[in-house]
């Protein structure tokens, strides 16, 4: 009876055993095709439903939140790198608002003449800053993993509408990566030579397809570094053909790189008039790539913000972006003498 | 009733005092910022901070970017600003003693450098004296980098081998082709936009630069594949404060230079960073004895130009001074010619 038992153990061990082994190795199997599937699904669906989005503070903490469990399948052999390009550099958008916010309240504070608050809220700035310019070198740093190496003004095989997106989010994160990295004192040590790359990464896009942000993203560094410009080269005017391609097409980009680079040279005069072009036209939004026209509504809402602060001691007025404080009303001005 | 009136008389005056500090916090100055960046760049970025300090020392100072240094300092000279942030290069029109801070080969390191800026914001009267003239008022000094010469052949790397060659120099500043002239080489005036550019795309030899440019402005390329940069420091880049001095007090001036001080270790992350960023092959090691070619070709330069009034006598003798109490040993010590 004994040895019968024994007899009928035997291969049930051998089948737990097995069992135990197959399901340790396969751990690593259910990870990676868990990964696969999540991945193929988010460059799939999740991407196109999130360029869709016009909630650009539901896209920015979708980036902080799920980043690290996106990023975490790169481990087990999936590539999450192409999504990450985009969440990374959504999460660095909460970061720059909130460096923003911090850049505001050293102005109100400045007005008061509260120094130690102006001066706290100046580290504050810093500090998100440096949290935003790692993000987005994060972001460029990975799409470089996925398109590159390549060799000077080489272009990748950009054959689908996503490597394409994927390429032109992730060269403007590399420029933005810089300059947050400016206001962080430096301390990320983005390289430099990031702006002149990126610069000729542009032009593998097509143009007329990109709203012309392509273009725009360009002539924005030409603005910040003229020694980049090819010779003739016409950065305002190009900026300009740039946020006309982006109104027409409802996706808005270009016309926050000309603000951006009108604010960066101190122009005031081009910065509110890219200001108010922008909110001009915020009809035919492009329904696909709302989080991308979203996207650049904060970068202009953020510079109207600084203007009018500075000015009033007040961000811009709710439903007030594209106007200003000194506006004069353009209806004849009725006189009322007679009714005193 | 007599007391009352004494309580009057002190409350008056009281108000009084308290209203004028009140207008001393809100004088307004405007100070326009040269940054090649802009708005986003590292020098604008330490003037938000300088702005924070002014408040407190009763100035509420508005910060105005530009990026063409020339009408930077135009302004300031038409009034438009009542001070500037500018390089030394473009001070020396304000104020010879600290322009003449680029002298070639006047500060040959980091070390040297704060030195030399640490007098500047020590408040001696004497050093007071040199730095309020013409009606301008230089309020501190942040260091931009030391500037080398960048070679499109590793061959050229003694003095001798650079004869014949042509270099890019600032149109503005006349010492560098003068400089350039007496070795034998071509200088090429450029301006800050199209150095690089002629250096990248063969249309010059070398290129005097600071090693900040080398990976903003891709200046590898132009070096590729056999060129580099001689490791021997020609200068030291500046920014400077200006001032108008009838529009700040000389205690705003002497708080600024103080301030401005404790800052110099955040501009030198920047430098170090750019600097990590340079390749080790590019970097070209020139033996000893060339060096000391280097040091007394540079000094003979210097002292030809402070004769001719390009650079300031007083400011290369305490430059002079530096350099001998970090390294005594240098033929120049004992000889006291600047």
């Amino acid at each position: 009876m004994r040895s019968l038992l024994s007899k009928m153990a035997r291969p049930a061990r051998t089948l737990i055993a097995g069992g135990v082994i197959a399901a340790l190795s396969g751990c690593g199997m259910i990870y990676k095709t868990t990964g696969d599937v999540l991945v193929s699904f988010g460059q799939a669906e999740l991407a196109p439903h999130l360029l869709a989005y016009e909630d650009v503070r539901m896209g920015c903490v979708m980036g902080e939140a799920q980043t690290p469990l996106l990023m975490a399948f790169g481990e087990v052999g999936s590539h999450p790198e192409k999504l990450g390009v985009m969440t990374y550099t959504t999460s660095a958008v909460c970061a720059e608002q909130l460096a923003v916010e911090a850049d505001l309240r050293y102005m109100r504070a400045l007005e008061a003449g509260q120094v130690s608050e102006a001066q706290d809220a100046r580290i504050e700035y810093k500090r998100w800053s440096a949290v935003a310019s790692k993000r987005l070198l994060k972001s460029y740093d990975l799409m470089n993993e996925v398109y590159g190496p390549l060799e000077p003004n080489e272009c990748p095989k950009l054959n689908h509408e996503l490597d394409q997106i994927v390429w032109m989010i992730g060269n403007i994160a590399g420029v933005q990566a810089l300059v947050t990295d400016g206001a962080a004192e430096g301390s990320v040590g983005v390289p430099r030579d990031i702006v002149g790359q990126v610069e000729r990464n542009a032009k593998c896009l097509d143009n007329e397809k990109w709203w012309g942000a392509p273009q725009g993203l360009r002539a924005a560094v030409w603005t910040i570094l003229p020694q980049l410009a090819p010779e003739g080269a016409q950065p305002w005017q190009t900026l300009e053909q740039s946020a006309e391609m982006g109104f027409e097409s409802g996706v808005r980009l270009g016309s926050a790189f000309y603000a951006i680079s009108a604010y960066g040279k101190g122009d005031n005069e081009r910065l509110r008039t890219a200001i108010r072009d922008f909110a001009a036209n915020d009809e035919n939004i492009s329904q696909e790539y709302a989080m991308i026209d979203a996207i650049a509504e904060v970068l202009v809402l953020g510079l109207s913000d600084r203007l009018w602060t500075e000015n009033t001691g007040k961000r811009t007025p709710f439903n007030g972006l594209g106007t200003f404080w000194d506006d004069t009303s353009s209806e004849p001005q009725t006189n009322i003498d007679d009714l005193l | 009733m007599r007391v009352f009136k004494a309580l009057a008389m002190a409350a008056v005056t009281t108000v009084g005092l308290a209203s004028m500090s009140a207008q001393a916090a809100n004088t307004e100055r405007t100070l326009c910022v040269f940054d090649i960046i802009g708005a986003s760049g590292d020098v604008y970025n330490i003037m938000k901070d300088y702005k924070t300090q002014a408040a407190g020392w009763g100035v509420n100072v508005k910060l105005k970017p530009y990026t063409d240094e020339k009408i930077a300092a135009e302004d300031l000279k038409a009034g438009q600003c009542d001070g500037a942030v500018l390089t030394g290069l473009r001070v020396r029109q304000f104020n010879s003693y600290a322009g003449s801070m680029e002298a070639v080969g006047a500060i040959p390191s980091y070390k040297e450098l704060q030195t030399v800026f640490r007098v500047m914001a020590s408040g001696n009267a004497s050093i007071n004296k040199q730095l309020k003239a013409n009606g301008y008022t230089i309020a501190g000094f942040a260091p931009m980098g030391g500037a080398y010469l960048f070679v499109k052949d590793k061959g050229i790397d003694t003095v001798g081998e650079l004869s014949g060659k042509s270099i890019s120099v600032m149109e503005y500043a006349p010492d560098q082709a003068n400089m350039a002239s007496q070795v034998g080489m071509s200088p090429v005036p450029s301006d800050i936009t199209n150095f690089a550019g002629r250096f990248n795309n063969d249309s010059v030899d070398i290129c005097f630069a600071p090693v900040v440019a080398y990976s903003a402005l891709e200046l590898y390329k132009g070096m590729q594949p056999d060129g580099g940069i001689i490791r021997y420091t020609l200068g030291q880049l500046t920014n400077q404060i200006v001032l108008r001095s009838d529009k700040f007090s000389d205690k705003f001036a002497a708080e600024s230079r103080t301030w401005m001080l404790g800052q110099f270790d955040r501009a030198m992350q920047v430098i170090r960073n750019a600097e990590n960023e340079v390749d080790d092959k590019w970097w070209i090691d020139i033996p000893d004895e060339d060096k000391r070619r280097y040091n007394e070709m540079l000094r003979e330069a210097r002292v030809n130009m402070t004769e001719s009034g390009m650079y300031n006598k007083d400011l290369m003798n305490l430059l002079r001074k530096v350099r001998c109490k970090t390294d005594p040993s240098r033929a120049e010590c004992t000889l006291a010619m600047e």
